[in-house]
């Protein structure tokens, strides 16, 4: 058996794909030889993106916000409509606000479930007619703060990446007998603009250093190792791997 | 455990789990406020618990303004507060493809929402009282299930995982924060299904539960009041499973396709 990803003539759509974790599976995809639908809130950005990515036929278009379901149910059929079907959904989009318990809000609560978690599900749900017919799987990008609890102010992005964790059982069982598989990626501290810019305003890279500090393998993970644990359980190496949460954070949620 | 002179608020405690922890704590002489959607069954359930360590704190916590007023009121009444059980929830069925916006919004409010604000609303009285907080979750927090319960499941694994996150940050104020899974319990929703589907469901329950039966509401609502008591002092953040053995085996009983499911009444 060969371990080697191959994505040719595969149709896939990544969440959130104009940056970060999202941009660069969406890259890695892409080089595998598959046709990838770029997501992000604005058409300007996605188009920047496909752009730097070298254009082409096998991308496409596919801008919206997916914490409307109005709009998700614009977005996604397009983009499975562009691409000609759909093998993989990358579920990717989300956002870490955060917030100190006493100041959580409706408003606070409301944008976090809205995108982390609402979004996931509808823009599955609308996937799932497109993904049954190609036995198609589905990525959900959740956080090792799905399995653990985080830093002061990180309840409301924990309990939606808990709860989006406990979907990807959930979905993984009521599909197993479509064919369609579902697994959770759980990234940990990963090199993305987000931290880089988060780091630099922390000044003397104290993030950096508190993250190496506090991780057990020493060190933040980069972008690739996260498309590297995305491109696998979204292959047909990873076929008989259903419901699983597949953690890549340097050990951290094993005990630090 | 002797809960004498404690002040007890559990959400949905005119039925079920919540009821009967709401009975233990009386019996160990605590004061309880009791809410339920309801004011009249809430009047109702008051009066045949019968006493004077009772409060009525009724409203639907599925809006942020009432968590707010039920948990005010029950504060008020009992004078302070010392532990929060967020134990209401409802569990509405739909199958994937049939989850509307609405039926998500629904179950988000009643399950997930209210113990979040609950919670917040009900702290700066458990900072005083060095108190604790129970969510109460489900088996389906844990491990996959029914297919028509996704959306419960999905509020049940955010409240299992909201536990760690809101233990961790209030440790430092002495706030213990805990969840509970329950797994088949022998509850009034549970006898109306076996009801209409004739017997069959507890059938079920018997043969696919590891330990053969279905678990009393009383020995599900004691590892409520353990959490409560002092006796888990140190235990912050954990998740107890008191499902007969289901959640080791990571499964409800075969429910989770249809030629396996648990009967339903149509």
């Amino acid at each position: 058996m060969s371990m080697q990803l191959d994505f040719s003539a595969k149709r896939v759509l990544v969440t959130g794909s104009t940056m970060g974790i999202g941009r660069a599976a969406a890259e890695g995809f892409h080089e595998l030889g598959a046709t990838v639908a770029i997501n992000g809130r604005s058409a300007k950005s996605v188009a920047k993106t496909i752009a730097e990515m070298g254009g082409g036929e096998r991308l496409i278009a596919a801008p919206g916000d997916l914490s409307k379901v109005a709009e998700i149910h614009k977005v996604v059929p397009a983009a499975i409509a562009a691409l000609g079907g759909l093998d993989i959904l990358v579920n990717n989009a989300g956002r870490g606000d955060e917030a100190l318990i006493d100041d959580i809000d409706e408003a606070h609560w409301q944008s976090m479930l809205a995108l982390n978690l609402k979004g996931a599900f509808f823009t599955i749900q609308a996937c799932l007619p497109a993904l049954k017919e190609s036995k198609g799987n589905i990525v959900n990008v959740a956080s090792m703060l799905g399995v653990m609890g985080g830093p002061a102010g990180n309840i409301v992005y924990s309990t939606t990446k808990g709860a989006m964790v406990n979907m990807t059982r959930e979905m993984a069982l009521g599909l197993a007998r479509d064919g369609v598989r579902v697994n959770n990626l759980c990234p940990g501290w990963t090199d993305t603009p987000m931290i880089q810019n988060e780091n630099m305003l922390s000044g003397d890279d104290a993030l950096y250093k508190y993250i190496d500090a506090e991780c057990p393998m020493g060190r933040i993970g980069e972008v690739r190792e996260t498309t590297g644990a995305i491109l696998y359980l979204s292959s047909a190496n990873a076929g008989y791997t259903t419901g699983s949460t597949l953690v890549a954070d340097g050990g951290l949620s094993s005990g630090h | 455990m002797d809960f004498t002179g404690k002040r007890i608020l559990i959400t949905g405690s005119t039925m079920g789990i919540g009821l009967g922890a709401a009975e233990m704590f009386l019996e160990r002489g605590a004061s309880v406020a009791i809410n339920g959607r309801d004011p009249k069954t809430v009047a109702e359930t008051v009066k045949r618990l019968g006493g004077d360590r009772l409060v009525e704190a009724p409203g639907d916590i599925g809006s942020i303004e009432v968590c707010r007023n039920v948990v005010e009121t029950a504060i008020a009444g009992l004078g302070g507060l010392d532990c929060l059980v967020n134990n209401a929830g409802i569990c509405d069925l739909a199958r994937l493809m049939e989850v509307t916006e609405e039926h998500w919004d629904k179950m988000m409010a009643v399950n997930l929402q209210s113990a979040m604000f609950c919670s917040q609303f009900a702290l700066p009285e458990l900072r005083k009282s060095k108190g604790n907080i129970v969510h109460i979750a489900s088996i389906s927090g844990l491990v996959g299930g029914p297919s028509d319960s996704h959306v419960y499941a999905i509020t049940k694994g955010g409240l299992v995982n909201m536990t760690r996150s809101m233990a961790l940050e209030l440790a430092k104020d002495g706030v213990r924060v805990n969840c509970l899974c329950p797994g088949y319990i022998d509850t009034p929703m549970i006898q109306a299904e076996n009801e209409a589907t004739g017997g069959q469901v507890i059938e079920f329950i018997n043969q696919s539960a590891p330990m053969g039966r279905i678990g009393g509401v009383r020995e599900c609502a004691s590892s409520i009041l353990y959490f409560a008591s002092d006796d888990a002092g140190y235990v912050t953040g954990a998740i107890l499973s008191n499902d007969g053995g289901c959640a080791a085996n990571a499964s409800w009983g075969g429910a989770n396709h249809e030629d396996a499911a648990m009967p339903q009444a149509h």
